[in-house]
Formats: C-alpha cells, structure tokens, sequence
C-alpha cells in the first residue's frame, strides 16, 4: 500500500519536472520601441515609447521553432502614459481625454503562438492570435511579426492597425480636422532568455 | 488503504491540475513609472500673467499676441480690430522639461524681452496641489523718444514668483508677486520700481476651452494710471493656444504691463486682444 502512495507520489513529481518551458523576457537594456502613427488630411502625427513589458513561454526544453506547443503564452503590455508625440501639451491631451490613462494606463496583449514560418533564411515569421486591451475594452486580434536572432537575445518587429473606436477611444481632432480613426502600431523589441535561478 | 489510495488519486489529480495550469512566468510586472508633470494650467501664461508650466524639451513654442488701441465701443473702427495694434511676437525654447528660454519683441517702444522661467517645485498629494515657479528677465526698450538706443536707461528688468493650484479639476488659480526696475521707462528723472502682486482664475469649461480673468495690481512703487485686467477665453487644439480677451492695457512684454496702464477696466475703455501660440517639437 505504502508502496503504491510512493510510485504515485514519485511519478507526479516526474511527471511536473518533466514539465520545462523556456521562458523570454522583453531585454529593458537594449533599444526597445512601439509606435503608433495617425493621418489627418494635412498633418500625420505619431507616437513613440520604450516602456514595452512583458513575455513569452515557451514549453519544452528549447525555443525550438519548428513545433509550436499548443500551450504557450505570450504577454506584452505598454505603459501609455509614457507614450512621446514630440510636443508635450499634445501628450497631455492625449493622455487626459483620449486614453484616459489616468483610468486606463496599459495596453495588453494576451495570446498565444499559433504558427512558426521558418521558411525566410534570417528570420521566422510568427502569428499569434490573442485578445489586444486599451481603454478597459478587450478585442480579439491576430498579430504577425517577424522573430529574428540578434546575438543572445531576440529581435520582434510586428506591426497592426487599431481602429479607435472600437475600443471606445474619441478620433481627436487636429486643428478642427479628425485623424484617421485607424492607427497603425509598430513594434519593435527583443526579448531573452531568462533562466531560474 | 482505502485512505491511502485516496491520497495517492488526489496527488495525481493535483500534479494533473497544476500541470493544466501551465508554466507560470517569472516576469513581475517592473514598471519604470513615468513621472509626469502636475496638470494644473496647460498653457504658459495667462494673458499676460506667467504660469508655472513650461514646454517639453526640444519644444519651441511660438507667439503672435495683439492689443487693438481703439477701444471696443467705437463700433465704426470694427469694435476696435480695424485700427492700430500693439503687436508682439516671441519664441520659447525649452531646454529641459523645466527650464525655458524665452526672447519677444513688440512694437511698442521696439521693445525687446528676453526671459528665463525655470519650474521650481511640484507639491503633490490629494489637497491643494501646488506647483512654483520662477521667471526673470530683461526688457529693452529700444524706441525711446530722445535716447539712443543703446542708453542704459532704456533697460528694465524684472522678477516674478509664480504659485499655481487646482481646486477641483476645474478652476485653476494662479498668484504672480512680480518686481519690475525702472518702471517708468519714458521718464529720465526716475528709475522707481513697480512691485505688482498679480493674479488669475482659469475656469475649464471643457478639455479644450477655459474662461480666464487676470488682474495685475502695482501694490507699491510706480504705476501708470490705472492697473491692468482682463476676461476671456482660450481654446486649446493640444498644438495650439486661442485666447481671446477684453482689456484695459495694451502691454503685452512683461516689462510693459507690470507698470500698469493708462486705461480704467469700464465699458467705453476696454480694448479686444489676442494672443495664439503654436507648439513644435524639435
């Protein structure tokens, strides 16, 4: 009996070692950038921040590219409040009444990577599918981008278009004339390895 | 053993549901908070007034302000637009987040400002917030009548202490203790001071348009007749700033208006004025 409750207990704890992943954050020391970019009729604007945040785990033993584990999460959030449109008072607008980052102060992405390209010869195309949050409204998006190695860490470059008022967010208006109600975001980050300690 | 084997079932159901739940992540959310200045004006002056506010760094931000001389009640000169006007024109640069460097010229006197404005301290928290600041600068009147340009009785300076606050979300009020030198610039016989104790009261209507009113009271030393006021509006578009003001002074350099004005703040000697900035980042 005693023996049965050992070979149980022994193969559970088996069974959760054998369950490795490896885990990649985004690397806060190298060059980081999200981007957001709006067209009016005579004037383009954009935004820019380095504050991206977030990580991807990978189950398995390696990042190995060629099979996707069905169980893999991938997180990013941005801090909006530090979002730089190169003029300060039209930061302040866009933060106090457009994305109310007093109540809202992140944009998240939850997913998970549903299919590896690997066909380019320096990069491997990756779409994810998950739910995109801004403005305290979830929305479901697919989002492609290209995974490229860049000495021990990662190189993510993706880019998708937010239509405004989806998500709750008013079109601002410049000078009497409305942007475009869709902004397209780029991202551009690396994320790496991250072992336990 | 029966207890045994349920113990044993409930070890493999509980490594099963952990395994379900998948890896959990090392990341902790390690957020470099942004810290952002304290929102109590969003424009740097008043009409005349300084406030605590200054541009991002890297921002230039530039000014065309007019004072129309003929008063708003002589219906024939288009409520006093169709007639002369003391005209300025200016150019802030932000050095940092704080420090501003301001130059104007208008055409009263051909006069010449040049300003330094520095944001002092920020005093958080969930009373009053207070923000403080400091501006100086140099007045260079170079179209006084009888004197060469380059006199040195032709110069002013001054100083000035700003306080502002928020009550509420919605009134901004701003106090502006200021001392000017040689304050009646035009008079040779006097190099007497001004020290004006100045104020104004934002209401915010909504996020793009306020109602203000400022008063400029000389408490001590030289004053032209009477001291400076002014109501109106501003309408802010996040890149650019419309004020639109009734007044009784035509000054519009620091160094013109803290000495006060030659007009009384009443319906036959108002006057119209205008004041629009433009941001650009550099």
């Amino acid at each position: 009996m005693r023996q049965t409750l050992l070979i149980l207990v022994t193969a559970a704890i088996g069974w959760g070692a054998t369950a490795s992943a490896v885990e990649l954050q985004v690397d806060k020391t190298q060059k980081n950038l999200v981007k957001f970019t709006s067209h009016a009729q005579i004037e383009t604007f954009s935004g820019t921040t380095d504050k991206i945040d977030g990580y991807v785990i990978w189950p398995g033993d390696e990042l190995k590219p060629d099979t996707v584990p069905a169980d893999n999460k991938v997180y990013f959030e941005v801090q909006l409040d530090g979002l730089d449109t190169g003029i300060g008072l039209r930061n302040r607008h866009m933060r106090e009444n457009y994305l109310e980052t007093d109540k809202y102060p992140m944009a998240r992405y939850t997913g998970t990577v549903g299919k590896v390209d690997s066909s380019q010869s320096n990069a491997n195309q990756v779409t994810t599918s998950g739910k995109f949050s801004i403005h305290g409204v979830d929305r479901p998006v697919t989002i492609t981008g290209l995974v490229s190695k860049q000495g021990d860490h990662l190189r993510v470059t993706s880019g998708f278009d937010v239509k405004l008022t989806d998500y709750g967010i008013k079109v601002p208006s410049m000078m009497f004339l409305k942007l475009n109600e869709v902004i397209r975001i780029v991202l551009d980050f690396n994320v790496k390895e991250v072992r336990k300690p | 053993m029966k207890t045994t084997g349920m113990m044993g079932i409930l070890i493999a159901l509980g490594a099963a549901w952990a395994m379900a739940q998948g890896e959990q992540p090392m990341w902790r959310p390690g957020r470099d908070v942004v810290k952002l200045p304290l929102p109590l004006f969003s424009s740097g002056q008043a009409f005349n007034l300084p406030t605590t506010e200054t541009l991002q760094k890297r921002n230039l931000e530039f000014e065309i302000s007019h004072r129309f001389f003929p008063p708003v009640h002589e219906g024939d000169a288009l409520y006093g637009l169709d007639g002369p006007v003391a005209m300025r024109i200016g150019l802030n640069c932000a050095l940092t987040d704080r420090f501003l460097l301001g130059t104007a010229v208008s055409n009263a006197a051909n006069a010449y400002d040049f300003k330094l404005k520095y944001r002092l301290l920020e005093i958080r928290g969930k009373g009053l917030p207070v923000a403080v600041g400091l501006q100086g600068g140099v007045g260079w009147n170079t179209a006084v009548y009888g004197r060469r340009k380059g006199d040195s009785r032709n110069v002013q300076a001054y100083g000035q202490v700003i306080v502002n606050t928020l009550l509420g979300k919605r009134f901004g009020i701003g106090l502006v203790p200021s001392v000017l030198t040689n304050g009646d610039v035009a008079d040779s016989s006097t190099s007497e001071r001004s020290l004006t104790v100045g104020g104004y009261l934002r209401c915010e209507v909504t996020p793009a348009l306020g109602l203000l009113g400022e008063w400029s009271p000389v408490v001590n030393g030289y004053r032209r007749g009477h001291n400076p006021a002014a109501l109106g509006i501003e309408v802010n578009t996040g890149g650019h700033f419309f004020k639109v003001l009734l007044t009784n002074s035509t000054g519009l350099n620091p160094s013109q208006y803290l000495a006060g004005t030659d007009y009384r703040f009443q319906g036959d000697e108002l006057r119209l004025g205008f004041n629009i900035t433009r941001l650009f980042g550099i």
